[in-house]
């Protein structure tokens, strides 16, 4: 059936050469041209993997093929009469041809739907201006760390322009934290999100981070400014701390506290007592009887006042009241009444050294605090210790421009390995349960506050704290005496 | 007893307190010795007979229980211990299993001073007689198999002034109660009424202050401490 049929196809050019070889070289040419389409487009469909309809593809491949070869058939039937097995040729590529037709007309919508650039690129602007806008900070980064894409907020936060993108995280951001590093790292290799705080030194910033991992195989990092959150936090956990102590102080003296007013009342009862019974015998009281009485009524009443004024220190935090000038000594005075009973019960001698020194501008609550705290301080150091000298001392004396509180204690001094720890929150070198250990550095911060400080010094080979406190200039009023008064 | 022999010993840091105490009591006839706290009242206590002792508790150098504490050790078998404080911060079961007798709360009134300390100098023998008119405010019933081994397991023991025992139930301070207590093995019975000084519900043991000792008690009672003194006014039971 295949057998050659009639004539070469020569014949109907009558074998003139240059129509003959025109032939042929345009159907060797078509049919070369019709082999290597179908590679250009494997090439392309091979590197674009995103593009779809492969199918298409192939059917324009075979049916292009399947033409070049019936082109090839023409060189071929010039000379060899084989028309049944070009015919048979062309009809196959005529099915496939068809094909290729049905299914283009069918794939037409979905092509249609492809999106135009001009419209992507107006929907990646939308999506940019979203991101923009976003009160969030979004920074993007590639499988690498290489940063994609930073968004406005970001940026200011960062304080970096558009030219960080492409840097690598690390490099554009050399001081980050490790703890932050290593959570990011997490992100990239687990593919899973984190949420967490971080703190970048360089710019004092705390933030609150969401890290998720992105399709690309980047990560994608959402984060907020908290630094001012977090400044009112560390400021709020102060104001526990302070009110922590306060009420710590307070139990650790309600006792002595109870007992010393108890004294006083003691006496005044005692007095009025004997007074009211010897009258109510009938007996005539000398008048120099009475007036002694009363006069040993009105000092140890005088007695009790005074405590109780020493317990405002407790009644509130003083974190917020106004400042004014105060006499320092007298505030020793009343700090010393109110430590007195827990000295004296426990043999530790406490004498106020006098000094002259003018008036300050403090909050005095809070100054009251601090000289609560050193007492109390020092008193735990002897009693501690055991020693056989037992003896504090507290004084202010001005230097300079500054008024310098000393409590000095005979104990033991302190170690040079706590020294430096002295201050730091809830360090304490007491047995556990024995106290909380904040009491100094939240001393220390509120001598901050008032422009002083607060420190551990040396004093004659005795431990002393030292508070120091400025004296600003122009506020000062007359010199007050401290009253020289042995108190145990 | 109330007269120029019976010497009493005042004890505060306080001194104008203790220049009053001496004053009230002076006046009524004792003898006063003063100390400013606990180790100078030692100091007098081992070189003079004391008859009755009041003290502080909240003291510089040797505070009133370290005082007691060392009484005790010592046995100096003072007759009458009183504390007195404006503070309640002593555990009441310690303080009479050291042979403190009363405590009571500053300020205190002449009358009331004088009082407790008179009826704290009175011999055994006029103690505990006359059932007092005060309703009590519960019973105490209970029974021990033998006076003998309940003594030895720390069950039931007489001190100066009262009585401790194991009783399940928590009592309130201060409550007047009375008391049944029965001995099967000896056949011994103690009825009276008593002021419930403390107790304990961790070990459930009670102790009380007799008030009142019926007649048919009183015999075995009185017989108990003169065989077996006790220096506790209560003693602690454990």
């Amino acid at each position: 059936m295949f057998k050659s049929v009639g004539l070469p196809h020569g014949f109907c050019f009558l074998w003139n050469p240059q129509l003959l070889w025109l032939h042929v070289v345009s159907d060797s040419l078509i049919a070369l041209a019709y082999f290597l389409i179908p590679l250009a487009l494997i090439r392309i469909v091979s590197k674009r993997k995103d593009i779809p309809f492969n199918g298409i593809f192939f059917c324009f491949a075979t049916f292009i093929v399947a033409c070049g070869i019936t082109h090839l058939m023409e060189v071929i039937t010039l000379w060899h009469p084989i028309y049944w097995i070009s015919g048979g040729l062309k009809a196959l590529t005529a099915v496939v041809s068809l094909a290729t037709f049905v299914l283009l007309l069918k794939l037409t919508p979905a092509i249609l739907a492809i999106p135009h650039e001009r419209d992507l690129a107006r929907a990646n602007e939308e999506l940019n201006s979203v991101l923009e806008s976003t009160t969030m900070c979004v920074l993007a980064m590639d499988p690498e760390w290489k940063i994609t894409y930073l968004n406005g907020n970001a940026r200011r936060l960062l304080a970096v322009d558009k030219q960080v993108s492409g840097k690598v995280l690390w490099d554009a951001f050399p001081a980050q934290e490790q703890a932050t590093r290593e959570r990011l790292e997490k992100v990239m290799a687990t593919r899973n999100p984190e949420e967490y705080e971080a703190y970048y030194e360089p710019l004092d910033l705390s933030t609150s981070v969401h890290a998720h991992p992105t399709e690309s195989g980047g990560v994608t990092v959402f984060f907020n400014d908290v630094s001012e959150q977090k400044r009112l936090q560390r400021q709020l956990e102060v104001e526990r701390a302070l009110r922590e102590q306060r009420i710590e102080s307070l139990a650790q003296m309600a006792g002595g506290i109870a007992h010393e007013i108890s004294n006083p009342l003691g006496i005044i009862h005692a007095r009025a007592n004997d007074l009211a019974e010897v009258a109510h015998e009938g007996e005539s009281v000398p008048s120099e009887v009475v007036i002694a009485a009363c006069a040993s009524m009105l000092k140890t009443s005088q007695r009790a006042m005074s405590i109780l004024r020493g317990l405002r220190m407790f009644a509130r935090e003083g974190t917020h009241d106004p400042m004014f000038m105060t006499s320092i000594p007298e505030l020793i005075e009343q700090t010393v009444e109110l430590v007195s009973a827990r000295y004296r019960t426990h043999g530790v001698l406490l004498s106020i050294v006098p000094g002259v020194v003018p008036k300050i501008r403090c909050r005095e609550v809070q100054i009251g605090q601090i000289l609560l705290n050193m007492l109390n301080n020092s008193f735990d150091a002897i009693d501690g210790a055991g020693s056989t000298e037992r003896w504090v001392t507290i004084g202010a004396a001005q230097a300079g421009e500054c008024i310098q509180v000393d409590v000095v204690d005979s104990g033991p001094g302190v170690a040079p390995e706590h020294r430096q720890h002295l201050m730091e929150p809830f360090y304490t070198t007491k047995p556990l349960g024995a106290g909380m250990g904040v009491g100094l550095s939240l001393s220390r911060v509120i001598a901050h506050d008032h422009g002083g400080t607060l420190e551990l010094t040396d004093v004659d080979g005795h431990t002393c704290f030292r508070l120091t406190l400025p004296v600003h200039a122009g506020e000062s009023e007359a010199g007050v005496q401290a009253q020289p008064e042995g108190v145990a | 007893m109330k007269s120029g022999n019976t010497t009493i010993l005042v004890v505060d840091d306080e001194p104008e307190l203790l220049e009053i105490f001496a004053i009230w009591m002076s006046r009524e006839g004792y003898t006063v010795l003063t100390a400013a706290n606990g180790a100078e009242a030692l100091k007098v206590l081992t070189s003079t007979k004391v008859d009755a002792l009041i003290s502080d508790i909240r003291m510089p150098v040797m505070d009133g229980l370290t005082l007691v504490r060392r009484i005790y050790e010592m046995k100096l078998q003072l007759p009458s211990i009183i504390f007195v404080s404006g503070f309640g911060d002593v555990n009441p079961r310690e303080a009479h299993a050291l042979g403190v007798e009363a405590m009571l709360p500053k300020p205190l009134g002449r009358k009331h001073l004088l009082n407790v300390l008179e009826a704290s100098l009175k011999e055994r023998e006029s103690l505990w007689l006359e059932p007092t008119e005060e309703i009590a405010t519960d019973t105490l019933v209970t029974e021990f198999s033998s006076l003998k081994l309940s003594e030895e397991a720390c069950e039931f023991q007489v001190g100066r002034g009262g009585v401790c025992f194991r009783y399940s139930r928590a009592l309130p301070e201060d409550a007047l109660v009375k008391l049944s207590i029965a001995f099967t093995e000896e056949q011994l019975r103690l009825n009276g009424q008593g002021r419930v000084r403390w107790s304990a519900a961790k070990d459930e043991r009670v102790g009380v202050e007799f008030v009142y000792v019926a007649p048919e008690s009183r015999e075995w009672v009185l017989a108990r401490m003169d065989e077996n003194p006790v220096y506790s006014f209560i003693p602690s039971c454990g």
